[in-house]
């Protein structure tokens, strides 16, 4: 039997009494990657911010390992996430900043291997002489991949990408879908997308 | 050695030099000769009425009366710092409320009745000026930090919830945002007082100089003022910004905005 990690039961979400999503169900096995598609303004990132509590659902319920996620459990599970966002400014200058800011947070052990960065760099298509690069002399692909990087470092059993491709061309994207395909740990996956080539990789693709 | 009063006329005298700054910012085409003249009146009217009640409240000099001032301050100075940052009156007054007067109080007493062992701490004479710079200070160091910190924190919520995404709390995901409130509101206060005394001779000192102090006593009662006004700044902000948690963010974490709808940044 997989091991489920997510269960996503019958959601809506609403802003502002404007509903965005409606009756949305998902399950998500551990080493899974699912590709959540659809038009702008659908939901999809909404649901991404939902899974991690910080849009509040207007029905149904979410299910992490079994556990259904409220407000007394969010910050033990969210130890157990990594989230990339779509856009995101960094108030740093260079790319070592951002992995001491990522693990600068007690839940994700304060140490990393440097070493194990470098693997990963060259895993995505990197230099590892970008480590030490100022965050503006590189180009939004190059960040969405050292991103990638930072994040699947911390070895969480979920990780949600908003968006993880749309800076990257057919190859870094075939790249990166290899990359998260042979992690360790084998992480459970969903990437919110408009890129169809990388939807279609993926193991499940839900269309919204 | 006394001070020599300013009579009425000299006043009027003395007002007249404002026709310099005046008259550059007409030939300019500033637009705010308007606004510096009504300056200048309002700054009259208030002082004349500030100095009025003061009379009063050094003339009677009751304990009472005078902690009453200090509260009806406290209220004073929330008010104006919701005005001047524009943020939720139900969200911040009580945080605002209890910072000004937890940082008042402890930091005001130790002065009083530690540094400067008073007998009486509620001597008009000291405890009016010294609450009264307290709170000056405080309302400016808690406008511009709190400002700083929700302003920032609304326009880069999307690095927040990436901190707090991926297993930051809540405490750890604003503390660049915190970080960057106390470096814009204490760092006008940290350059003055790196060059206090080689650029200008701060305010108490003078005002103490011509109330006939020496300069040996002026000097250190200017030096203990920059301490307890920082030290005052610094307790009442982070108070106000420990204490409006509860009520600028939910339980899960997500920010609720703190600011008034006409907010337009």
């Amino acid at each position: 039997m997989p091991d489920k990690i997510l269960e996503i039961e019958n959601i809506s979400i609403a802003y502002d009494n404007k509903i965005v999503m409606q009756n949305f169900s998902l399950q998500l096995n551990k080493g899974e990657h699912i590709a959540v598609v659809g038009a702008s303004g659908c939901g999809k990132s909404s649901m991404l911010r939902s899974i991690l509590g910080f849009i509040p659902l207007a029905q149904g319920k979410i299910l992490y390992k079994g556990t259904e996620i409220s407000n007394t459990n969010i910050y033990n599970i969210r130890n157990s996430i990594a989230y990339l966002p779509q856009d995101i400014t960094f108030p740093c200058e260079w790319v070592r900043e951002i992995v001491d800011i990522i693990f600068r947070i007690k839940a994700n052990n304060s140490t990393y291997s440097k070493e194990k960065l470098y693997n990963y760099f060259k895993e995505l298509g990197l230099e590892e002489t970008i480590f030490d690069k100022r965050i503006s002399e590189i180009s939004g692909g190059q960040r969405q991949r050292v991103m990638l990087a930072i994040i699947a470092l911390t070895a969480k059993e979920l990780i949600l990408l908003d968006e993880p491709t749309s800076a990257l061309d057919k190859d870094s994207a075939q790249m990166t879908l290899d990359f998260l395909k042979n992690l360790d740990n084998k992480p459970a996956i969903i990437s919110v997308t408009h890129d169809c080539n990388f939807a279609q990789r993926c193991n499940n693709i839900i269309s919204l | 050695m006394g001070t020599i009063d300013i009579s009425i006329t000299s006043l009027l005298l003395g007002v007249i030099l404002m026709a310099i700054p005046i008259y550059f910012l007409w030939k300019y085409y500033t637009g705010i000769v308007k606004s510096t003249i009504n300056a200048v009146l309002r700054m009259i009217v208030q002082m004349f009425l500030v100095g009025l009640y003061l009379k009063y409240l050094f003339l009677w000099d009751n304990p009472w009366l005078n902690v009453l001032w200090l509260i009806i301050m406290v209220f004073v100075a929330s008010e104006t710092s919701l005005k001047r940052t524009n943020l939720k009156r139900k969200m911040l007054m009580l945080p605002l409320i209890i910072g000004f007067f937890t940082a008042s109080i402890l930091i005001g007493v130790y002065f009083l009745g530690i540094i400067l062992k008073l007998d009486n701490i509620f001597d008009a004479q000291y405890f009016i000026p010294i609450f009264g710079i307290l709170m000056g200070n405080m309302l400016g160091v808690n406008v511009i930090g709190l400002n700083t910190f929700y302003y920032n924190l609304q326009r880069e919520k999307s690095y927040y919830y990436f901190l707090l995404g991926n297993g930051a709390t809540v405490d750890e995901a604003i503390t660049p945002f915190v970080k960057r409130a106390l470096v814009h509101s204490f760092s006008p206060a940290i350059a003055n007082m790196a060059v206090m005394g080689l650029v200008a001779l701060p305010g108490t000192m003078i005002g103490q100089i011509l109330g006939g102090s020496t300069p040996d006593v002026a000097i250190k009662y200017q030096m203990m003022i920059i301490v307890i006004t920082n030290s005052a700044s610094m307790l009442s902000l982070m108070t106000t910004l420990n204490l409006s948690k509860r009520a600028t963010f939910d339980k899960m974490g997500a920010i609720i905005n703190p600011f008034n709808e006409e907010k337009k940044k």
